[in-house]
């Protein structure tokens, strides 16, 4: 692969509970490419959220490698983190909790140049980022609640965007909005991307959402990656029976689409204790003795496609 | 403790809602949840309702259901169940309507379900209270129920706690629930908004199946016109509390009227659209349901506008067969969408 601005190397995150250790993310690795929109789906309790964080190293993951540029997460110090960490932003499922609601809305968006000294917040820097998500620059003193949740998730942007991040990480930037203010944010991430020459790791749940702002899906299933590839090469021809069960069940909006058989019954298993071999074969249409003893590993079916499945093809 | 006969109008229709108001008085003025909406649904169909967060689609099934318990509210209209008012019925007269008659299944499976009781008593509870069930009979019935809904070793289940079950079984639990005295009338209010995607997907099956067994009829309350494309013989679209097109459900996608129902099936990211395409996103947002002023509600946000439209509410107009729409400009069809 070229040029991977980040990359992740057999990540593991596992935290302690009463019943055991859970097992959130187990031995993942992917990169993510300078320039490019990766989107990282599965379901719930899938582990994408905690990637996330270990990208950020909060909390630091169990074990694995994480690169940013050169750097390696993982070992710098904290205050070599909290520089280096500047370069990484996130936005969050739920933009209004994610705002103090005490402080005014330009204060928000330039707390991170104040921290670093950049300019004393009002900067005209502040006033352009706001202006280039849309916001009124007028609208600085107000608060946060005197917002909708579409425009609380502006403000989160903008207050990524202040430092001029080389990495955006959008944890479900849009599963809180509304379908028509959905479009909008997801139109305007679009743009910033473009504007900041961002790179941006996108997870979310929506299949069909994850298709339209990315160059390159990644699917996670218990903790695992299923399959990496192409968004185009994944969602024409998904390779791994999960993927496929994934896509089978987005309930599309047109009445003419045959709904189809339901291929796939039960919830996911708990990641406290995850199947041995294969993480879905207790779910999968295709399973066999094969994937109860060996796990499958992700590899190349086509340039760029890569399946964690033995009769991926 | 015997079911008392429900004194249906013989062939009346399952249910028909005439101007159903349901209006909160709130400290900043009077907020228009529900304002002049009719309905009509057969036995055996099911209608979607459509709406985005605070367009009134919640408010509207529970008033359908005389659910709205607020002392601020102000309800008017009529809502006929088999011919039978409906709206002014006290809690006391409606006991044995809720429950054999009507039924509800809600969004969040986790706070509709007793926290404290195990999944056996609460299924228990209304067997027990409307159908006179008791002993053998009662615990028996209750597992059948329970092994309907597709929950798997049911006797089990039967003693857990509803946090020992993940959210699509406990989603399942709720409409066993909801289905066990024989409800004629099934309202879902986003009944898979809270679950994932596949799990939604068996969800909406069980859902579909049992309506059809039972021939009942179903309201689909929903944010995500994927959910109701393929299961719904009729929608209704809300905005900002009024019903402002309604079809049958396969003229609403492809010849649909009104530049909302336009905008919102324009919104969705598809499937089939190539990476990065730029989504025809409506601007601005809902309005404030305190501050509607006398116009269209959707007018701020229409691109087909006129100076018209901010002064007067257009009203509901046939404009098909059993489609109606509120527009002065409405969009001219007919729209193909390609999927």
């Amino acid at each position: 692969m070229t040029d991977a601005l980040l990359t992740v190397e057999h990540l593991v995150v596992e935290f302690p509970s009463p019943h055991g250790t859970v097992h959130a993310v187990s031995d993942v690795s992917f990169e993510l490419l300078r320039g490019e929109t990766l989107g990282l789906v599965g379901e719930s309790g899938c582990g994408k959220s905690t990637v996330a964080k270990a990208i950020m190293q909060v909390p630091r993951p169990t074990s694995g490698r994480i690169v940013l540029d050169g750097d390696e997460l993982n070992t710098l110090d904290r205050q070599a983190l909290r520089q280096t960490r500047t370069k990484l932003q996130m936005i969050y499922q739920d933009p209004i909790s994610s705002l103090n609601p005490r402080r005014k809305v330009r204060d928000i968006v330039a707390e991170g140049l104040a921290i670093w000294g950049r300019g004393d917040g009002r900067s005209e820097n502040v006033a352009e980022v706001m202006a280039d998500v849309g916001l009124d620059p007028a609208a600085g003193d107000r608060r946060p609640h005197e917002f909708s949740g579409g425009q609380c998730q502006r403000i989160c942007i903008a207050r990524s965007l202040v430092l001029a991040p080389s990495v955006l990480i959008c944890d479900e930037p849009v599963s809180a909005l509304d379908v028509s203010v959905q479009a909008q944010i997801l139109n305007l991430l679009e743009h910033a991307k473009a504007r900041y020459g961002l790179t941006i790791l996108f997870i979310a749940h929506d299949l069909a959402v994850v298709k339209n702002v990315s160059d390159r899906v990644a699917v996670m299933y218990l903790g695992r990656m299923c399959e990496v590839g192409p968004s185009t090469l994944v969602y024409e021809r998904p390779a791994h029976p999960y993927t496929r069960a994934l896509m089978a069940a987005v309930p599309e909006p047109d009445p003419d689409v045959p709904l189809g058989e339901a291929t796939l019954q039960g919830d996911p298993p708990s990641p406290i204790s995850p199947p041995s071999g294969c993480r879905f074969r207790t779910r999968c249409p295709i399973a066999v003795d094969r994937c109860a003893q060996e796990e499958p590993q992700l590899r190349e079916v086509a340039p760029g496609h890569t399946v964690a499945c033995h009769f991926a093809a | 403790m015997r079911r008392p006969s429900f004194p249906a109008v013989g062939g009346a229709p399952l249910l028909v809602a005439t101007d159903v108001r349901t209006w909160f008085d709130t400290p900043r003025g009077t907020l228009r949840a529900v304002d002049s909406v009719s309905l009509r649904l057969e036995r055996g169909r099911t209608l979607g309702i459509v709406g985005e967060s605070g367009s009134g689609k919640t408010v509207l099934a529970r008033s359908l259901l005389n659910l709205v318990f607020s002392r601020n509210a102000q309800q008017d209209g009529s809502v006929r169940y088999r011919g039978v008012e409906l709206r002014g019925r006290s809690v006391r007269d409606m006991t044995h309507v809720w429950g054999q008659e009507l039924a509800m299944v809600f969004q969040d499976p986790m706070t509709s379900l007793n926290p404290t009781l195990k999944i056996g008593e609460q299924l228990k509870e209304s067997l027990w209270y409307h159908l006179g069930l008791r002993r053998h009979a009662l615990h028996d019935t209750s597992v059948n129920l329970l092994r309907s809904v597709g929950i798997p070793e049911p006797e089990r289940r039967m003693r857990d706690y509803p946090h020992a079950l993940s959210g699509g079984m406990r989603q399942r639990v709720t409409i066993a629930i909801a289905l066990a005295c024989g409800p004629q009338l099934l309202v879902a209010d986003e009944p898979t908004t809270a679950l994932d995607v596949t799990v939604q997907r068996q969800i909406l099956d069980l859902l579909q199946t049992q309506q059809r067994e039972r021939s009942m009829g179903m309201i689909l309350v929903t944010h995500d016109l994927g959910v109701v494309a393929g299961r719904t013989d009729e929608i209704a679209v809300m905005y900002a509390g009024h019903i402002v097109e309604q079809a049958p459900t396969r003229t609403l996608f492809h010849q649909r009227r009104h530049p909302y129902t336009d905008g919102l099936l324009r919104s969705i990211p598809r499937l089939a659209n190539e990476p990065h395409t730029e989504l025809a996103a409506i601007p601005g947002r809902p309005p404030d349901l305190i501050e509607l002023g006398p116009g269209c509600p959707f007018a701020p946000r229409c691109p087909r506008a006129t100076p018209v439209c901010l002064d007067v509410r257009p009203g509901l107009e046939q404009v098909g067969t059993g489609h109606a729409v509120a527009c002065f400009n409405p969009v001219e069809s007919i729209v193909r969408v390609a999927s």
